[in-house]
């Protein structure tokens, strides 16, 4: 086990004016394309300490040929053709850019594209909430973060036949007057009458509200920092510098037209300028958009008091290296270790669904071995209930619902908890789900092929389940802030065009999977034929006369080059066994950066060259020191979310509840058409009746959920409360509490047998005092006890997963 | 207030009333439908009681097997169950027994009992806990039946049976639940679990809805083997309530698969069996004239088979089976052929390395790789024509669903091949999911035709027999039933399909022999294009009443030739594909002639509801033949406890009954679906009983 003294990084005293250091200057290199164009420039400290500070303001810069550029107010402004370097002195120390001034003298044409849609996409009005939602507002549709300005030109010019601009009277127009709230507008007033944003809109009509010339396009936006800003203090302001790249090559100063959107306004303001101003410690990103593309600012706040020397956490493996070092960087504190109750009850809710007995429970505690937590884990991958409870998971996932694959739901999970039983290495799981075929009333991966029946749906089903990338979007219209287009979409589904389905004869509803090699996708609207292409790729591929397409899609998608397939594992286990994803909500896309993008990574890779073992992932996570923090907080951890410094308390789900109340009671839930015995984790599908568990959130199945809801309502606490799920359980005759009564059982060994059934931690000794006192006072023995196994189950920390 | 509610009732039915008397069928009598015996088992040398469950029975007289080792009396019978005791020889040899019930209202569906050596045992209903598990010894074959809802899903009925055995440290135990095999409906699964109610392992399907396992158990100790319904219930003949398997726990010998599944006569072949719990020195059992065969072990669950088949041997489907105490073993079918036969050389995966084959041939391949397809060539002349056919779903133990593809040399497709029954030997029946082709070459060359599994599938049961020869003109009839009824002085139709293979085209001629007495048929031609046919036939007023096999013939003309060929009588549906089914065909079809019936009753109602502690109305109409009028008694059969017919009477000039059930509060909340409603009456001095399809009754 590796240690890291993270009071090695915590020695040096912490903030700004240390000695010694790093001063960058950002863009290092950058091209102005003639004379008069300008580059915002941002300067950057970094200190030893590992913090960093923008310094641009106090920087002075010193350009060596002011003839070809000069420097004004932290702007580069290009004067004549040539090259310059620009040294930088801030903080006492020195740093240098390079400036290119290139010869391009003829001014570009005027263009609706490159000089007026920037500002409906600057100002929101072309935001997924306003104007850019899927049906626009009152009548007015732009398109989503204006990603395509033709559209807008004739949404603006000639929609709802003309009326938004006054040609006449170009101060009447309604593309004016709406903004500058002049008349009445839903989305307020965006900007003044005297901004640049309105003379240049007045100057367009007053022309005639030309289309122009279709300005280049825009590719790509660089943005400066690269790296995560952290911000430690009210004060602590930082720039943004955005570089932007059009389809000719050119480079643009882009910082003052794209528009900036905090993901956690709490966190932090970000203003027009891009200046970033903090409000709360917190972690969150910063979406940067203009026409249609997109990047990110990561942005961490920490308004904690610096740590001192605070001694060494035990790093006990590749998690631990990467969450406690950010951890302390933002002055977080994380909790101490769980203790061994917590984790023996944490580690088997989260592994296998399931409480641990009272005998494993006292056995484990007994346990004087130092890998003991180690061992465990182990032994817990070897449990039938591992396998029962993840094929559940992936039952989720995959629509194992008698709504799409009738009587068959039982073989597919049979398949599915195979698969986890065996360790099916993760690439080959997701390779036999993809290329299945065959009947789905047999025990096979065909049930893959249920809830997504048309390519179309089976192409977004399998990117989001496999790749965690959403491409719903790019189902109508090329994705207004990712990379994905539409005919990545079509050629995606084009995969699918093939896969048929054939009845069978003596089984109602029985469909077996097989391919069609004559069947082609057509595009939704031309009708045209769409070959297979991988998303992302431009080339359709060719096939053989009865090649079944999808080999080449699964070899594809589980390709250690693929850089989602690994990721979006990673991601879901560790959300399972962390509760909060690195990547949160699943959705990969830039603007939904990690929390942890390195230890997604390194987890990833681990993963691949493990074979993608998914036990490999799971017990790397589990046997981190962060999994096993406990989840009392501290003063500095209590409002974390995201470093995972403590253990997220959750609830338990549907399942778990259900079978860890019938472990306590020792009552099992009886499930129609099911063994009494039967368990709730061990269940096909969701229809199997059960009031207990849709209360409590059991998912519906009918689209694909990794994430359980996790909600907490009235009507739970009454069942909880007062419903025959408990209440009758406690009172059986054939209960636990029954059998240990009539075994004459003294109140002292049934609290403790009790309170380690349901919270794996024995009876503390003044709640003992307590109970017994309270059982003295009851009307009988008897409903005293039952007084305090109602109580226990209605308790927090049996509810709760901690 | 009954009369209130019924009046409203009668006018709702009023509306049905045209309609129904339009339909002579309706006086036609119901067929007679045999869901489950139990127990479905019993020893040589012993007589035990039995019980069998249906629809129509009442005045079942005779339970008559097909075998002769084998008798039953009857001593009872209601209309949905025959009681009676069943005697099995001593000689008798373990294995299947077919039986049909025989009554006054006609002959019944077969249906299958076991003679076993093993120990028999029937479910003591434990009502689905655990505590009351039915103990039972090993090897055993035990009778169960578990009572559900329709749909498996609500709170009604009972949730599992669960039986207690003991197993020894290391001692592997197979569990073999029997549903879909014996043409149940149901899906059975199967749960093994330590005796505190904790899971060991469990299985959903493996013969299509039976659940199958060998466990080995790690420690000495009592289990439990629980058995449940996953889905919907009923049999092929009824849609009902109640699951009836046998569960056999023991070690029972289990034949996969036999490759290749055939051979030429006057050959000898080496056969490969994958099988397991086959004794020590199994004894080959190959109930057929001209084969002969010895078998060898060469590794576990491995063996070989060395088989002779005479020159003279019966050409067509033979079954392989062996000697097993437990009865529940399923032969395999092989064929014998007549023409030259060949093992497929691999490599052959692709069409370089396609196999040459001289036609005519039959060669016996297996795609038994992960992706492999197998390749052959032929040498062929202009214009000529080829069938090319797979055998694989009906023999061997095969789970193939097989593809052809029919390519040039230049690998330019010609035909794509999936299901097909019209290409084949219609002497023996074609698999519903074989592949085969018929194809005119326009120009003399090398063509190459690709077998390949439609699902992807591979591995040792993926077994074929591929056979390449000239096209012979036949066809096949079969009877929609094999146990067809008609009444005195009134006509019935018999339902007949044609299967007409390699491109034959020609009219048919329809005939039937052995009708009884007073019946005759009318001549019936099934013209070229068309695969189904009415026989019509007719019973004289004074026709002889009684039970007789018939026999339907169909005659055409083959280039040139009269060729005749009998109706196969259909047996049993066969649930699935693949080891442990196995299509059985009785030796004749039956016919019974049965007195007129008189009246006929419907329910009005699919379901009838009740809620515990009330009441519910139900009307059923009756059909009257003209001239009976004679008053109804009606009554009601398989009404649970606590559930009671309150009122009744005939209203509506005598069309239509009125009942009024209720149900006690202590009546218990079920869905069942064998709600029987009878009615009986006298007219000219003879007694008439009828009773109505069943309905389901839902108490909430």
């Amino acid at each position: 086990m590796k240690t890291v003294l993270i009071a090695a990084l915590c020695a040096a005293p912490l903030m700004s004016q240390v000695a010694g250091g790093l001063l960058s200057v950002e863009p290092k290199n950058f091209v102005l394309s003639r004379s008069g164009a300008r580059q915002s420039l941002l300067v950057t400290a970094h200190f030893k300490d590992g913090k960093s500070r923008d310094v641009t303001a106090e920087a002075a810069f010193h350009p060596a040929d002011p003839e070809i550029l000069t420097v004004d107010a932290s702007v580069a402004v290009a004067k004549a053709p040539g090259t310059s370097a620009i040294a930088v002195d801030a903080v006492g120390m020195r740093a240098s850019a390079t400036g290119q001034v290139l010869n391009k003298t003829q001014d570009r044409p005027f263009s609706f594209d490159a000089d007026i849609a920037p500002i409906f996409t600057k100002n929101g009005c072309s935001g997924s909430q306003c104007h850019g939602s899927l049906n626009g507002q009152h009548g007015f549709h732009l398109s989503v973060f204006g990603y395509d300005p033709a559209a807008d030109y004739a949404a603006v010019v000639k929609g709802s036949e003309g009326r938004r601009v006054n040609l006449k009277e170009p101060e009447k127009s309604l593309i004016l007057a709406k903004p500058t709230f002049q008349i009445k507008h839903g989305g307020g007033k965006r900007f003044a009458a005297t901004s640049p944003e309105y003379i240049a809109l007045l100057n367009w009509l007053k022309n005639g509200a030309p289309q122009g010339a279709p300005g280049p396009k825009l590719v790509a936006l660089e943005v400066f920092p690269k790296d995560e800003v952290f911000l430690t203090g009210p004060d602590d302001r930082h720039r943004v510098v955005v570089v932007g790249t059009y389809a000719d090559g050119e480079q643009k100063d882009l910082t003052r037209d794209v528009s900036y959107t905090a993901n956690d306004d709490e966190v932090l303001a970000v203003d027009s300028s891009g200046l970033l101003t903090p409000k709360k410690s917190g972690e969150t990103a910063v979406m940067i958009r203009l026409f249609g593309v997109a990047n990110v600012v990561r942005v961490a706040v920490s308004f904690r008091a610096p740590l001192g020397a605070s001694g060494a956490i035990h790093s006990q493996n590749l998690v631990d290296a990467f969450t406690f070092p950010k951890m302390h960087s933002l002055g977080i504190v994380p909790s101490e270790l769980a203790t061994d109750n917590e984790f023996l009850r944490r580690v088997y809710l989260d592994l296998i669904g399931t409480l641990p007995r009272p005998a494993e429970t006292a056995a484990f505690l007994a346990d004087s071995r130092p890998d003991k937590r180690a061992r465990l884990i182990e032994s817990l991958f070897q449990r039938t209930e591992f396998a029962n409870f993840w094929a559940m998971k992936w039952g989720d996932q995959f629509t194992n619902s008698p709504e799409f694959l009738y009587d068959g739901t039982a073989y597919f999970q049979q398949w599915l908890r195979k698969a986890m039983a065996n360790n099916m290495p993760y690439d080959e799981f997701a390779r036999a789900l993809v290329t299945s075929t065959g009947s789905r009333y047999e025990e096979r991966p065909s049930g893959f092929y249920g809830g997504a029946k048309t390519p179309l749906d089976l192409a977004s089903f399998t990117s989001q389940t496999f790749m965690g990338v959403s491409l719903e979007c790019a189902r109508c219209h090329d994705h207004p802030r990712e990379k994905w287009k539409r005919a990545d979409f079509h050629g995606l589904a084009a995969f699918f065009a093939q896969v048929s389905e054939k009845n069978q004869t003596q089984r109602t509803n029985e469909v077996s999977i097989y391919i069609d090699y004559k069947k082609e996708f057509e595009h939704p609207e031309t009708k045209a034929v769409v070959r297979p292409k991988f998303p992302g790729e431009d080339r359709p591929l060719e096939f053989e006369p009865g090649e079944d397409r999808r080999d080449r899609l699964a070899a594809w998608l589980t390709s250690p080059k693929n850089p989602y397939f690994a990721p979006a594992i990673v991601n879901r286990v560790w959300k399972q066994f962390m509760g909060r994803g690195i990547v949160e909500p699943e959705d990969f896309r830039i603007t939904n950066p990690p929390t942890h993008p390195e230890l997604l990574a390194k987890l990833s890779e681990d993963f691949i060259e493990h074979g993608y073992d998914l036990r490999h992932l799971m017990r790397t996570i589990l046997n981190s020191r962060t999994y096993q923090l406990s989840s009392q907080v501290n003063e500095t951890n209590r409002d974390d979310s995201m470093e995972y410094s403590h253990y997220y308390v959750r609830r338990l789900t549907a399942e778990q509840l259900a079978d860890a109340v019938s472990e306590v009671t020792g009552v099992p839930e009886r499930y129609p058409a099911f063994p009494a015995g039967k368990r709730a984790i061990e269940l096909p599908d969701e229809e199997v009746h059960s009031n207990f568990l849709d209360i409590f959130d059991r998912p519906a199945r009918q689209s694909a959920t990794c994430t359980r809801k996790a909600s907490t309502n009235i009507t739970q606490m009454l069942n909880l409360m007062n419903g025959d799920s408990i209440n009758s359980r406690i009172k059986s005759p054939a209960g636990t509490l029954a059998r240990l009564l009539q075994a004459s059982a003294g109140d002292r060994d049934i609290v403790g047998r009790m309170t380690l059934a349901a919270l794996a931690r024995p009876a503390k000794v003044g709640e003992i005092a307590a109970i017994e006192e309270s059982v003295k006072r009851s009307a009988s023995r008897r409903s005293g006890l039952e007084d305090y196994l109602w109580a226990l189950l209605n308790s927090k920390e049996f509810l709760y997963n901690h | 207030m009954l009369s209130r509610v019924l009046a409203a009732l009668a006018i709702v039915s009023s509306a049905l009333e045209a309609e129904s008397k339009a339909d002579p069928s309706v006086l036609a009598p119901r067929p007679v439908a045999i869901v489950a015996i139990s127990p479905g088992a019993a020893r040589p040398a012993t007589t035990s009681k039995f019980d069998i469950v249906g629809d129509n029975l009442a005045g079942g007289t005779r339970v008559e097997f097909e075998e002769k080792d084998i008798h039953a009396v009857v001593s009872s019978s209601s209309w949905t169950h025959l009681g009676g005791t069943i005697k099995v020889d001593r000689t008798a040899r373990p294995g299947p027994r077919y039986f049909r019930v025989i009554g006054p209202r006609g002959a019944s569906n077969l249906l299958l009992y076991r003679v076993t050596r093993w120990a028999v045992a029937s479910e003591v209903d434990g009502g689905g806990d655990p505590a009351k598990a039915t103990v039972v010894s090993i090897p055993t074959l035990i009778s169960g039946h578990l009572t559900a809802d329709l749909t498996g899903r609500e709170a009604y009925g009972e949730e599992a049976d669960f039986y207690r055995f003991h197993a020894a440290a290391g001692q592997r135990i197979e569990f073999n639940v029997l549903g879909a095999r014996d043409w149940l409906r149901s899906d059975l699964s199967l749960t093994l679990m330590y005796p505190d109610g904790r899971q060991i392992t469990s299985e959903e399907g493996v013969f299509c809805w039976d659940a199958y396992l060998a466990h080995t158990f790690d420690r000495e100790g009592d289990y439990l083997a629980a058995v449940s319904i996953t889905r919907a219930t009923g049999s092929v003949y009824s849609e009902y309530d109640t699951a009836y398997y046998e569960l056999a726990i023991g070690n029972a010998p289990l034949i996969w698969n036999v490759f290749p599944a055939g051979t030429q006569a006057g050959r000898d072949a080496s056969l490969e069996l994958r099988a397991d719990f086959l004794p020590p020195h199994p004894v080959t059992e190959l109930h057929s004239r001209g084969l002969a065969g010895a078998i060898t072990s060469t590794e576990p669950g491995l063996y070989r088979l060395n088989l002779h088949a005479a020159p003279d041997s019966s050409l067509g489907l033979h079954a392989i089976s062996f000697d097993d105490n437990s009865g529940i073993l399923a032969p395999v079918p092989i064929v014998v052929g007549e023409l030259p036969e060949r093992v497929e050389r691999e490599p052959n995966d692709t069409r370089a390395q396609a196999e040459h084959l001289p036609w005519p041939v039959t060669v016996n391949g297996r795609i038994d790789r992960k992706d492999d397809a197998d390749w052959f060539a032929v040498e062929v002349k202009e214009g000529q024509d080829l069938v090319f056919f797979i055998e694989a779903e009906t023999l061997g133990g095969s789970r193939l669903d097989s593809t052809l593809s029919l390519a040039d040399s230049n690998g330019r497709l010609l035909q794509f091949a999936d299901d097909n029954a019209e290409v084949g030997d219609a002497s023996r029946p074609r698999g519903l999911h074989d592949a085969a082709m018929l194809y005119r070459f326009r120009a003399a060359g090398t063509y190459y035709v690709k077998v390949a599994s439609l699902y992807r599938d591979f591995g040792p049961d993926q077994i074929y027999r591929l056979t390449i020869r000239p096209p012979k003109p036949d066809f096949a009839i079969s009877l929609g039933t094999d146990h067809a009824q008609i009444s005195k002085g009134e006509t019935a139709d018999l339902e007949i399909s044609v299967t007409r293979t390699d491109g034959f085209e020609c009219d048919l001629e329809i005939s039937a022999s052995g009708l009884p007495p007073g019946v005759s048929a009318e001549p019936l031609t099934i013209e070229s294009g068309s695969a189904n046919g009415k026989l019509h036939i007719r019973a004289a007023s004074d026709a002889q009443v009684g039970l007789g096999p018939i026999e339907i013939i169909g005659t055409a003309r083959i280039h040139g030739a009269e060729i005749s060929h009998s109706a196969v009588p259909p047996g049993n549906p066969r649930m699935s594909a693949g080891p442990g089914f196995v299509d059985y065909h009785p030796a004749h079809a039956l016919l019974s002639v049965n007195d007129p019936v008189q009246f006929a009753l419907e329910p009005l109602a699919k379901t009838l509801y009740l809620v515990r502690g009330g009441t519910a109305d139900m009307g059923v109409r009756i059909h009257r033949r003209e001239g009976f009028d004679a008053p109804l008694q009606v009554s009601a059969e398989n009404l649970p406890a606590g559930v009671d017919i309150v009122e009744s009477e005939i209203v509506d000039e005598g069309k239509q009954a009125r009942l009024r059930f209720r149900a006690a509060e202590s009546a218990k909340p079920v869905r069942l679906s064998n709600l029987v409603v009878a009615a009986q009456g006298r007219s000219k001095g003879q007694q008439y009983s009828e009773s109505a399809p069943p309905i389901a009754l839902q108490i909430d």
